[in-house]
């Protein structure tokens, strides 16, 4: 996110993907366990306007600190040593633009593999480098989505070529659209002072239970207690925690207040955006009792209102 | 809108189903539904966890781990909120959009932070 | 309760009034004859009163502005509103800003309609869910087609009638108000980095050319009587001999009803020293002869600003001139779309005759009805600006002024630096509401007949029109004060309009599953977007 904040990228709905791409690059993806139907709907065996065969129209390589499931879906495996993508990236760069380092490995992989890598991408119809959390979540973070974003516009000089993060929640590209449009950040936004700011290494979750500052906390559909790291997770336990979930979490485990809600996408239809950003509306099909989300937020906001216009009432009655 | 398909009294199909689990947000799924709890499916395995088991562990309004009635529970959380300092609000995630905009309009008027799962 | 203005002049081209001195009274949302004993009397004495601004073309919704809006933290940052007065939602501003504060500015310019132009139809729903959130005005978008490669494979086997029933089809599955088309064909040759120079050219995966492309599309909008006509971005723009693309567009067109966009961005050739100069002039004389025309300028205003269009070549050749930041969308099967952040610099020659281009197109071409006020917001520069240059075409002194302070060589060359021509109230009115209004076809604004919306704006008269228009006396919104001396008092929502054209030109059905299957990765079911998604939906019938 930060490093589309920073520089953008070149990107495309997969569609484009399906439609033109020849050379496709999972890279700290592992879509075969956490996307398991990109590779046939969009990636790997989809069949599209330029490749009516499918997967015998792609050539496709993963870029992994191990071997995981979806090698045996790739055409090539390149083993990269943890942490050091960056450190890659910036080498096949040099090499994209002329310059070829004297040294034989980089970051575990032999330098001739890289600049046979980068002589595909050159030569690609459409290349398409997928990246997931094995790069934003090592070391590095958004240093690392940077280099590969960048990578792709040294790469848009000699071919099509994209760079496409592997977003992991179904609508976790949904809030970053909303926040945006109505904040102008996408992600780590604080209203304190009466307006919108943004600061990720200070508004972010994890910072600011770190720190412990929050003194309540809203958990809507999320299971920080599963997923946070747990020194920072703990402090909810310490504070009051109001959840909204259709369904028991660790997290309604630990909470004060506990708001049943429809599921979304479930029990009840709503928008969701894809990875790609194109949004998509989603069905129900169960039944039940509880309000949708937007419902119980509504009329907490309108009795906070209340209150408030309660309180200034008396606060005036004094001051006269 | 799609019509759901009644294949018996108790019995429906969905078709093309959005998939709320990954962002690869499939929308060609079918949905068997019997009794109000999902009987087939046909998505991946994850897809199959999200749709096999949403009858299970439904919630319940409770404050302090007491069942209370939703009304009770909803003011409780106003009237927290409506005196918090430095409140958080984070998740939006895994839910749609009408919610997310409702999570940054009350962070807005509580003066909140708010995060949702790119930070993390 | 009804308001009634009194001691006011009324501004109202579409009535051919300038300057009348009447009252106007207004009742449940609309101009009435008598708003009754009890309205409510604004005394609008030393002001003018006109009809709520209707912006023709403006960025302000959808993927791509989100994306400008993610590329530009650092413009948020300096520029902010919090909850207070009127504003129900705080926000960020800087030019791509929040969609509350967007809706709040044009409030507090006197801006009650705009129009997003640009949406592809995957990006529609995202569209409207942004529109909802922006306040103060009605709305509506137009749907980019000129790349669409469902009308391609028509075009490629003389289908017309099927291009007819398919944007009958995509504008009721987009609730969309009209057509756009950016770069004909040559969006779609982006996808493999390529792009097209000439309307004759031919695709590369369709045996089909920009000229087919918009006489197609133009045809079909006609047929199916759409209430505003094929709204053009015409290919190679930003590039020198651009105009003459215009220009061999504008005979494709045959004398068919065409909106040319941002025509500035057009507007190039390519003599004088920097091999890059003003073609206004020749426009202009086209322009004049040509009723069936009308254009919107797309000003420069110098500074700092986000380009953001559907021309995915172009934003790239932007980007290669020295952008830091490039984000590239390309959307299956339809479209594509680029942003780049952009200054542009008094100091900067090639800007500079940018900038006079515009004023130019303002005061070469004769008729004020075939030439409309935009910035083309925000690619040259942000709406905010429209009272600055409503000064520039009021206040020839002022224009000098301005003319003296761009780069010298410059100021040799353009052709703006004789012309002495200077807008009235009227002409202001009819580029900025009357003019807009009626090539829009929306027949209930830009005008203060019985019957029209209760959309008003009251400027108190001065001197200085910049500050003139920047800070109305009172807007009215639907028949409600929702702006008092340029602040919003009341926030309001406002509808959205859409049109719904008739279908059953020919059966395209079984060809549209096809394509889904084939070419989209989303389910042709799950692509229409639902009246739900709109807010105060306003169905506009389609012309007989
Ligand atoms: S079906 Fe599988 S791949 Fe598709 S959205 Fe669901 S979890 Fe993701
Ligand atoms: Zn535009």
């Amino acid at each position: 996110m930060v490093a589309l904040q920073l520089g953008g990228a070149p990107a495309a709905t997969l569609g484009e993907v399906k439609n033109r791409a020849d050379l496709i690059i999972f890279w700290g993806s592992n879509p075969a366990e956490s996307h398991p139907r990109h590779f046939t709907r969009y990636s790997g065996t989809a069949k599209g306007r330029m490749n009516p065969n499918g997967r015998k129209d792609r050539h496709v390589v993963v870029v992994d600190i191990r071997k995981t499931p979806s090698v045996k879906y790739s055409d090539e495996f390149i083993q990269i040593k943890p942490g050091n993508d960056y450190e890659v990236f910036t080498v096949m760069r040099m090499i994209a633009n002329g310059h070829i380092p004297d040294t034989d490995m980089v970051g575990g992989i032999p330098l001739q593999t890289l600049i046979d890598l980068v002589e595909r991408c050159k030569k690609a119809r459409m290349g398409v480098l997928f990246f997931g959390q094995g790069i934003t979540e090592t070391k590095g973070k958004h240093q690392n989505s940077t280099a590969i974003y960048q990578f792709g516009k040294d790469m848009t000089k000699h071919s099509k070529f994209l760079t496409l993060p592997m977003r992991g929640h179904y609508n976790v590209v949904g809030s970053g659209n909303v926040m945006c449009w109505q904040t102008g950040y996408p992600f780590a936004v604080n209203f304190g002072k009466g307006y919108p700011r943004f600061n990720p290494g200070e508004f972010s979750v994890v910072d600011l239970l770190l720190r412990r500052e929050p003194d309540v906390a809203v958990i809507v559909a999320a299971e920080p207690i599963d997923h946070l790291p747990y020194a920072a997770a703990k402090h909810l336990e310490n504070i009051p925690t109001i959840v909204l979930d259709p369904r028991k979490t660790l997290t309604t485990k630990i909470a004060k207040v506990i708001i049943p809600v429809k599921h979304a996408g479930v029990s009840v239809e709503g928008t969701a955006y894809r990875m790609d950003h194109i949004p998509i509306k989603m069905q129900a099909v169960l039944e039940s009792p509880w309000p949708k989300d937007d419902i119980p937020l509504s009329t907490i906001i309108n009795r906070i209102k209340k209150i408030r216009s309660e309180e200034k009432k008396t606060d005036g009655g004094k001051a006269a | 809108m799609v019509q759901a398909k009644v294949v018996d009294e108790n019995t429906q199909v969905f078709e093309n189903v959005v998939c709320p689990f990954c962002a690869t947000l499939c929308d060609d799924i079918t949905v068997q539904v019997k009794d109000n709890k999902v009987s087939k499916v046909n998505g991946c395995n994850l897809c199959k966890g999200v749709f096999l088991h949403a009858h299970e562990d439904w919630t319940k309004p409770m404050i302090d781990g007491k069942e209370v009635t939703y009304d009770l529970a909803v003011e409780e959380a106003a009237q927290l909120l409506a005196r918090a300092n430095n409140p958080l609000i984070y998740g939006l995630a895994a839910t749609d959009v009408d919610a997310q905009k409702k999570c940054v309009e009350l962070a807005d008027l509580i003066g909140a932070n708010l995060d949702n799962a790119s930070s993390v | 309760m009804g308001i009634r203005i009194d001691n006011g002049e009324v501004i109202d081209p579409i009535h051919e009034e300038d300057c009348v001195s009447r009252s106007v009274h207004i009742k449940d949302g609309k101009i009435v004859k008598d708003a009754g004993k009890d309205a409510f009397v604004i005394d609008a004495k030393d002001c003018v009163v006109m009809a709520g601004g209707v912006d023709i073309h403006t960025h302000v919704a959808g993927p791509k502005v989100n994306f400008a809006r993610l590329m530009t933290p650092e413009d948020h940052r300096y520029e902010h509103i919090t909850r207070e007065g009127g504003y129900e939602r705080s926000g960020t501003g800087g030019v791509a800003a929040t969609t509350y504060t967007t809706g709040y500015r044009y409030a507090e310019m006197g801006y009650t309609t705009i129009v997003e132009p640009a949406v592809p139809p995957l990006g529609a729903r995202h569209a409207h869910e942004e529109m909802v959130d922006i306040p103060m005005l009605d709305k509506a978008l137009f749907v980019l087609l000129g790349n669409s490669e469902i009308i391609f494979q028509y075009l490629e086997k003389g289908e017309q009638e099927k291009v007819k029933e398919y944007i009958s089809w995509i504008m009721d599955a987009t609730k969309a108000y009209s057509v756009k088309i950016v770069n004909p064909g040559g969006t779609n040759l982006w996808k493999y980095r390529g792009n097209l120079s000439d309307i004759d050219e031919k695709l590369r995966d369709f045996n089909v050319t920009p000229r087919q492309i918009i006489n197609s599309i133009a045809d079909a909008m006609t047929e199916l009587g759409l209430p505003h006509p094929l709204h053009l971005h015409c290919n190679n723009i930003g590039l020198p001999d651009s105009y003459k693309t215009v220009i061999a567009t504008i005979n494709a067109m045959e004398g068919r009803p065409v909106h040319l966009t941002h025509l500035q961005f057009n507007s190039y050739g390519s003599s004088g020293k920097r091999k890059f100069n003003s073609q206004v002039p020749a426009l202009a004389d086209i322009i004049n002869s040509n009723p069936n025309i009308t254009i919107d300028v797309g000003q420069v205003v110098f500074g700092h600003t986000v380009t953001i269009t559907a021309d995915g070549p172009f934003e790239y050749h932007l980007h290669k001139l020295g952008g830091q930041k490039w984000y590239n969308g390309d959307v299956e099967c339809e479209d594509g779309c680029g942003v780049v952040p952009y200054d542009y610099k008094r100091k900067s020659f090639v800007n500079c005759v940018q900038w006079a281009i515009g004023l130019e197109l303002f005061l070469l071409i004769d008729d004020p009805w075939q030439v409309f006020l935009t910035t083309d917001h925000p690619n040259a520069g942000p709406f905010m600006a429209y009272p600055t240059i409503i000064k520039m075409l009021m206040d020839k002194d002022f224009r000098k002024e301005q003319i003296s302070k761009i780069s010298a060589e410059a100021q040799l060359e353009i052709p703006l630096k004789v012309l002495e021509r200077e807008y009235s109230f009227y002409e202001i009115a009819v580029i900025t509401r009357a003019g807009t209004a009626k090539r829009l076809g929306m027949t209930d604004k830009g005008h203060i007949g019985i019957g029209a919306d209760g959309d008003i704006a009251i400027y108190r008269k001065s001197n200085d029109y910049e500050e003139m228009f920047s800070i109305p006396a009172y807007v009215i919104k639907d028949g409600e004060i929702v702006v008092k001396d340029g602040k919003v008092v009341k926030q309001v929502d406002g509808r959205t309009y859409y049109v719904k054209p008739t279908t059953g030109h020919a059966d395209i059905k079984s060809d549209l599953e096809d394509f889904f299957e084939n070419y989209y990765t989303i389910n042709i079911n799950n692509y229409p977007v639902g009246l739900e998604y709109l807010h105060r939906p306003q169905l506009t019938p389609c012309l007989d």
